[in-house]
């Protein structure tokens, strides 16, 4: 048989509105959406119920200011205190997402930020209105010429349908391909979109002034994608020294110390010019394409010297 | 609540007195552990409630804080016979959304902001993971840190002998898991292939050299008199082609002496040779050493060597 624990409702839905204002700002009509969503028995939720859900919270020592329609709770449990210089931090955080080309992360930086500020003890605000926000410049973020064209690619991503993108290649030929939107890179004072090829299996870095023309699709992009795995050998100072890159993995320690790496999500041609750079110290395993692809890239820099 | 703010007092049509004991009940819980009768003291003494309840009544309340999430062990043996608070959802979290926009924002910036500023970033998250519970939260922030394995302490240390650049001894750890000592002139720290390093005229290995901040384990010593030193300089010019298309960055030492559609010529004042050759093997066939001969031949043997690797291919 099972035991059902008694409980107060009332109680309950008084713990869980104040669940909703220590998360976020919320008007009266804002938590009577959440409780009718989440009762299972289908209750009705008036004006007067949630307000005297707010008033048990205020005689208990809550303390709200109203903005606008939305109740602010200004004294959550576990308050926390900073002090002047990572109040500074903050500030300088807020003026690099200002001028971060991205609406979506811009947003929820802020929103993070806020999130910190709710929390802030007297102390801290006290400390916070007195102090003179710092002239804080990020003089090598210039990302203005980038902004309006994110801003078009940003709704492709947050989508997730494909896409169809005409670009420049290296030797000024253009190219169609059909991909999978997914990121925005910013690499060596160049922002690259980041898509994902489910005909090659690779992912692909194409540079945002590359591009001629975006159509958006009217087929979802799939939730998994395959790709293409790299495996290269590392040996000597290299392989003693080495740091995995996002989506590397060492799949094997031989005895003289080398390692031989799986790379999956880097751009091919990056990672090319990567594995280049490591000289003697690095081979490439697998697939066969790439390692042919290596042993073409060796043989025409060695032209230049010949 | 206008008759509350006048009169003080309390009743059913104002709020819930349920409601508020559940509340009273968790504030003290919050506070630290207690017994039924320790919470029927307070109940008694709080100015709207005055009176005690039966057991089972105070296990209704405590239901209803299990009911909205909070963790609370049994009033048993164990536990003196008082109810603790292990875990509730009132306490301080960030939702993955707004830690993946963070973690993003900063991962895009930190080779081009301070070395300084990157470092109060960290401190910042640092603290903030400090005073969140959650396991996946603490170690998602803890992720976001590019400075992960080596001391801030450090980092502000060297960031003041770079700025005074200050003869310093470090004692570093090779990768071969060596230690030795090595003096330099401390000139500048700065991010390569997401590692922190220290650049300056090391006097042990006779040229501008860099070291991994990781791998320095103190700064054994700081020199009262500076060496006058002569950095080693080779002047190197080689060809860059698709210049555009290579992303070609003209850095503090370099300039260029020509420049057309197809190329660029770039004279470059080398102090590093091993990191300048490392730059000009990532540009490939795109790039040709002109001179000097000796660095030409190099990289040709590096090339050559390289080659042999896929010979019986």
């Amino acid at each position: 048989m099972i035991k059902h624990k008694k409980f107060s409702d009332t109680s309950t839905r008084v713990l869980e509105t104040l669940k909703i204002l220590v998360k976020r700002d919320s008007s009266i009509q804002d938590i009577i959406n959440h409780f009718e969503k989440i009762d299972p028995n289908n209750r009705i939720y008036t004006n007067e119920v949630i307000l005297k859900y707010i008033n048990t919270l205020k005689v208990f020592g809550f303390k709200f200011i109203k903005n606008k329609d939305k109740y602010s709770l200004l004294n959550p449990p576990n308050q926390i205190s900073l002090s002047e210089n990572e109040l500074k931090t903050m500030c300088f955080i807020e003026k690099v997402a200002k001028v971060f080309p991205e609406e979506k992360i811009k947003q929820e930086v802020n929103n993070f930020l806020q999130n910190l500020e709710k929390r802030f003890d007297d102390k801290t605000r006290f400390t916070a209105s007195k102090m003179i926000k710092p002239d804080c410049t990020v003089i090598n973020l210039d990302y203005e010429k980038y902004a309006k064209i994110i801003k078009t690619y940003e709704k492709y991503c947050i989508d997730k349908q494909k896409i169809k993108i005409l670009y420049r290649q290296p030797d000024e030929k253009t190219i169609s391909v059909i991909v999978e939107p997914i990121e925005f890179k910013y690499m060596e004072n160049k922002v690259y979109f980041s898509v994902y090829n489910p005909f090659e299996g690779k992912i692909q870095n194409i540079l945002l002034e590359d591009i001629i023309e975006i159509t958006q699709l009217p087929v979802k992009s799939n939730a998994t994608s395959i790709l293409t795995t790299v495996t290269f050998k590392i040996n000597g100072r290299l392989a003693e020294n080495y740091k995995l890159h996002e989506g590397e993995k060492v799949i094997q320690i031989e005895s003289d110390g080398s390692k031989i790496i799986v790379n999956q999500k880097e751009d091919k041609i990056f990672l090319l010019r990567r594995l280049m750079r490591y000289g003697k110290f690095c081979e490439v395993i697998s697939p066969k394409t790439f390692r042919k692809q290596m042993k073409e890239t060796i043989k025409e820099t060695l032209k230049n010297y010949s | 609540m206008q008759e509350f703010l006048t009169n003080n007092t309390v009743n059913c049509n104002l709020m819930s007195l349920t409601g508020y004991r559940t509340l009273v009940i968790l504030g003290l819980l919050m506070d630290s552990p207690k017994s039924p009768d320790e919470i029927n003291q307070h109940f008694f003494k709080n100015q709207y409630i005055k009176e005690t309840f039966s057991n089972d009544m105070l296990r209704i309340y405590i239901n209803s804080l299990r009911e909205a999430g909070c963790e609370i062990t049994r009033a048993s043996k164990t536990t003196n016979n008082k109810y603790v608070l292990v875990s509730h959802p009132f306490d301080f979290d960030l939702p993955e959304i707004q830690l993946s926009a963070i973690q993003k924002l900063y991962k895009s910036i930190y080779e081009k902001i301070e070395v300084k500023q990157a470092v109060e970033i960290e401190n910042l998250f640092k603290k903030i993971e400090m005073l969140i519970k959650t396991t996946k939260t603490k170690e998602f922030l803890a992720n976001c840190s590019i400075f992960k394995n080596t001391d801030k302490y450090l980092i502000e240390d060297l960031l003041l002998h770079c700025k005074n650049k200050n003869q310093i001894v470090i004692i570093y750890k090779s990768p071969r898991k060596i230690e030795k000592e090595i003096e330099i002139i401390a000139d500048k720290l700065s991010f390569k292939s997401d590692k922190l390093y220290l650049w300056g005229h090391s006097l042990t290995h006779g040229e501008y050299s860099y070291f991994k901040v990781e791998n320095i384990l103190k700064i054994l010593t700081i020199k009262l008199k500076k060496e006058k030193i002569n950095n080693k300089v080779t002047r190197i010019i080689y060809e860059v082609y698709n210049p555009a298309t290579n992303n070609y960055m003209i850095e503090q030492n370099e300039k260029i002496i020509e420049k057309n559609d197809k190329k660029l010529v770039i004279e470059k004042l080398c102090e590093n040779k091993f990191e300048t050759i490392q730059k000009l093997l990532y540009l490939a066939k795109d790039c040709k050493i002109i001179s000097p001969q000796e660095i030409k031949n190099e990289v040709k043997n590096i090339l050559k060597s390289m080659e042999k690797t896929y010979k019986n291919d």
